[in-house]
């Protein structure tokens, strides 16, 4: 393979880690919280299009919709469970919830597969585009397209309409939005709704692009999703987007050219690199640093 | 060995308060550790390789767990207390997991083969242990440590300006928090007879804190509790083990909704004026 | 006593506190005035080392205190109170002033671990300090409610306590009638009186111009970070540039004494 065949698998692969760090660092901008089972709604997401594509025999197409849809509405039902009726005065009580929301529905899929991995089918033949002597994947440009688009789509929703200029006055300041006659629990499930979604999108994209899922996919990706946006730097889109993409070349790069002694500690060089972000530079590269308020 | 069942559950609900203090220790200066486990790892291994390959008892073993686990409290506590709730929690989760994919590849003690051969865990062993530091942490906490702790706690600004040195209570916290830690990572190496990276997930970190969910977060009542229920109540509903996790899971969430604090917590204790 | 020596402070671009210069007289009640967002706060955050000078000096004594940590300059003798509220949630009243003594009746870990004599020597004095305290201030009676079980009023005056049980020199009080009533103002006023008494330099922002009036033997107004006035109270009241500064914002000076 050579390098620019490996880079464009690396962007691919970059584009799902970003529309996920995309979800979680919506909510994190709007609610100051941060959604662990975000991860889980990823790998649900692809269990229920497997689910709907060999079970029900559904297209693709249909399957990848539903999916996506059924995704968003879980992302309302995270909402109310784990932080609109989550008692308020407890530190970071939401963020528990949500690692034990994430415990259930893993574990929820464990024992449905259990266990082991599923395969899933072929979306279409692959085919192959030649480009000057480079063979790529039709299966990943088209997955590629669909993350940029989103994400290009989601720029134009946060910057350029109504419901986006809320979303960002939200997630300024809460109170103040809310005294402009903002419906602050409105945006906050429409924010859900979003960064479930495109978990959702990214989990069908994958399951398509990779042909196989399984129960602990949600944890992985939820942990390099956090690694992107602490990176990038928690609360900022462009940071979520510019960081997926990094670090899906990163990892492509370093499978291909790491020394084979240091290959199992791949995944543990994600996390060195998270502490170190949040030792240097806790706002990421695009956060802004907050000073506390006496 | 040789150990009964109802021993073995004994020694484990030992082990686990034990743990379910270390948390304890470290969260009641408002410090959130998701990665535990690491601490229990490093005391684990330490200990293993000292008595399975050096030779060495098992008590100067676990003082020696808890030492290199008091350092590893240290180097990592250092840097985190620039870092606040959230950020903190997501740190000390990346280091759980950077120990356990360590351990997992570290050649030296096995990798994924795990290292095997630590024996001489006993219910004496792990009971007088756990009476010790039980007694040891009721004082800590019944003094104007214990309340530093609280202060640092509930209002860090406010602790400051009363004259706490805060570095050097969320340190020590954090230290005798990882201290234990590695104190029952190496009795509970003792115990199993074989350890690998999988004992130290990211899931037994969360064991670890459920035990404080729900048995109580505020007072050294409460972890004690939590221990005691989580690791009993699977060995009755066996016949759930597959659904176990679920069962954390949803408890965690309903936790958070209806009590928060835990079970046991402080205004049990309050006195009526 | 404190000198303010030329300090400023800047919040990014935005000015908080400009040159200002003015010093603190031992055994004063000194208040501290000015229309909100004059930067009197962080006045107080500047001399309590929670917030870092961007310019000039603050000294107690012969002290610099620019480098010194917030609990550093807690043992040199400076206490503060807080504009918002900031008390130890789930603590009973007299464990809250107990936290104030941790620095005088200390001892260590070992001894607090394995509940040496020591222990026991010095937690019975800062109990005895604390109930001592809150027998000043007026809470007694409410030694072992919790904080939240507290009056707002009363919340203010456990503040209070709880920085003295730190037995300061200077002690700080940032606002310490806001939402008082009548009564509970005048019971502040005493406090004061009984505090300076006592030997202690109190340093004190206020809004309530009576109050500040009838109470100070010293006034220091602020006006969007700068100084503009500093001396008795009846010069200041009669100072152009404060009546201006007040009315100006549809505040009134006039306190008719």
């Amino acid at each position: 393979m050579t390098i620019l065949q490996q880079c464009i698998n690396g962007l691919m692969l970059g584009s799902t880690y970003s529309l996920l760090a995309i979800g979680y660092t919506l909510v994190f901008g709007v609610l100051q919280m941060l959604n662990l089972a975000h991860g889980e709604v990823y790998m649900i997401a692809a269990f229920f299009a497997w689910a709907m594509v060999t079970m029900m025999k559904l297209p693709f197409f249909a399957a990848f919709i539903i999916a996506s849809l059924i995704a968003s509405l879980s992302g309302l039902l995270i909402e109310l469970l784990c932080f609109r009726l989550v008692n308020k005065d407890y530190p970071l009580a939401s963020l528990l919830s949500t690692i034990g929301l994430g415990i259930v529905l893993q574990n929820f899929a464990l024992v449905f597969s259990k266990g082991e991995m599923v395969r899933f089918p072929s979306a279409f033949h692959d085919f192959n585009i030649n480009i000057g002597g480079l063979a790529i994947s039709g299966v990943h440009v088209l997955i590629l397209s669909i993350g940029i688009a989103l994400m290009l789509s989601l720029q134009v929703l946060i910057f350029k309409t109504n419901i986006g200029k809320a979303l960002r006055a939200v997630a300024e300041n809460r109170v103040v939005a809310g005294m402009f006659g903002l419906n602050v629990n409105f945006i906050v499930g429409v924010t859900f709704v979003i960064s479930s979604g495109l978990a959702g999108v990214a989990g069908v994209l994958t399951a398509m692009a990779y042909h196989s899922i399984t129960p602990f996919m949600g944890v992985e990706m939820g942990l390099k999703g956090l690694t992107v946006i602490v990176l990038g730097g928690m609360g900022s889109l462009t940071g979520a987007m510019i960081g997926g993409l990094m670090l899906g070349l990163g990892e492509v790069l370093a499978m291909g050219y790491l020394p084979m002694c240091l290959i199992g500690y791949k995944d543990a060089i994600a996390f060195i690199m998270l502490i170190m972000v949040l030792l240097i530079k806790p706002s990421g590269l695009m956060g802004r640093s907050q000073e506390v308020k006496v | 060995m040789g150990e009964s069942y109802l021993g073995g559950i004994a020694i484990q609900i030992g082990i686990n308060m034990i743990l379910a203090l270390s948390l304890y220790i470290t969260f009641s200066t408002g410090q959130i550790s998701l990665g535990h486990a690491g601490f229990m790892a490093i005391g684990g291994y330490a200990g293993a390789i000292l008595t399975v390959q050096a030779g060495t008892s098992l008590t100067f073993a676990i003082v020696i767990a808890a030492l290199l686990a008091g350092l590893f409290g240290l180097l990592v506590g250092w840097p985190a207390l620039r870092l606040g709730g959230i950020f903190l929690a997501i740190a000390t989760l990346g280091f759980g997991i950077i120990v356990m994919v360590f351990f997992q590849n570290f050649p030296y003690t096995s990798g994924s083969m795990g290292m095997q051969g630590m024996v001489g865990t006993s219910i004496p062993l792990v009971y007088l242990l756990l009476s010790a530091i039980v007694f040891l942490t009721w004082q800590l906490m019944r003094s104007s440590w214990g309340r530093s702790f609280e202060a640092v706690r509930e209002d860090e600004i406010a602790a400051k300006t009363m004259g706490i040195n805060v570095t050097v209570v969320k340190l020590t916290a954090f230290i005798l928090g990882a201290s234990l830690a590695g104190i029952a990572g190496a009795l509970d190496a003792h115990y199993m007879y074989y350890i690998d990276s999988h004992n130290y997930t990211f899931g037994r970190s969360i064991e670890i804190l459920l035990f404080l969910i729900l048995g109580g977060s505020e007072v050294v009542w409460g972890p004690l509790l939590g221990a005691l229920i989580l690791t009993a109540l699977p060995e009755l509903l066996r016949f759930m083990a597959d659904y176990r996790m679920v069962v954390y899971g949803l408890l965690m969430m309903a936790m958070m909704i209806v009590r928060p604090q835990g079970i046991i917590d402080r205004k049990m204790f309050h006195k009526r004026r | 006593m404190l000198t303010f020596s030329g300090v400023s402070k800047y919040f990014g671009g935005m000015k908080a506190v400009s040159d200002v210069s003015f010093g603190i007289e031992q055994g004063a009640i000194h208040a501290l005035i000015g229309p909100n967002g004059a930067g009197k706060t962080t006045l107080f955050n500047l001399a309590t080392g929670l917030v870092r000078l961007s310019g000039g000096q603050v000294l107690f004594g012969e002290h610099p205190l620019a480098s010194l940590e917030p609990h550093q300059i807690c043992r040199l003798g400076i206490a503060r109170t807080f504009q918002n509220i900031r008390l130890f949630r789930g603590m009973t009243a007299i464990e809250t002033v107990a936290v104030g003594t941790n620095t005088r009746f200390h001892y260590d870990i070992f001894t607090a671990m394995l509940a040496l004599p020591r222990k026991r020597r010095n937690e019975k004095k800062a109990f005895d300090k604390a109930e001592e305290i809150l027998d000043f201030v007026g809470l007694k009676k409410k030694s072992n409610y919790l904080c939240y079980e507290l009056s707002y009023g009363e919340q203010r005056l456990l503040e209070i306590a709880r920085a003295l049980a730190t037995g300061p020199k200077l002690l700080l009080l940032d606002e310490p009638t806001a939402g008082m009533t009548e009564t509970e103002t005048e019971n502040v006023s005493d406090l004061i009186k009984s505090i300076s008494q006592k030997g202690i330099t109190v340093f004190f922002i206020e809004h309530d111009m009576r109050f500040v009036m009838g109470l100070s033997s010293k006034v220091t107004v602020l006006n969007f970070g700068t100084l503009i006035a500093n001396g008795p109270p009846q010069e200041v009241q009669n100072n152009e540039a404060v009546i201006q500064a007040y009315l100006g914002r549809g505040g009134a000076l006039n306190v008719g004494g």
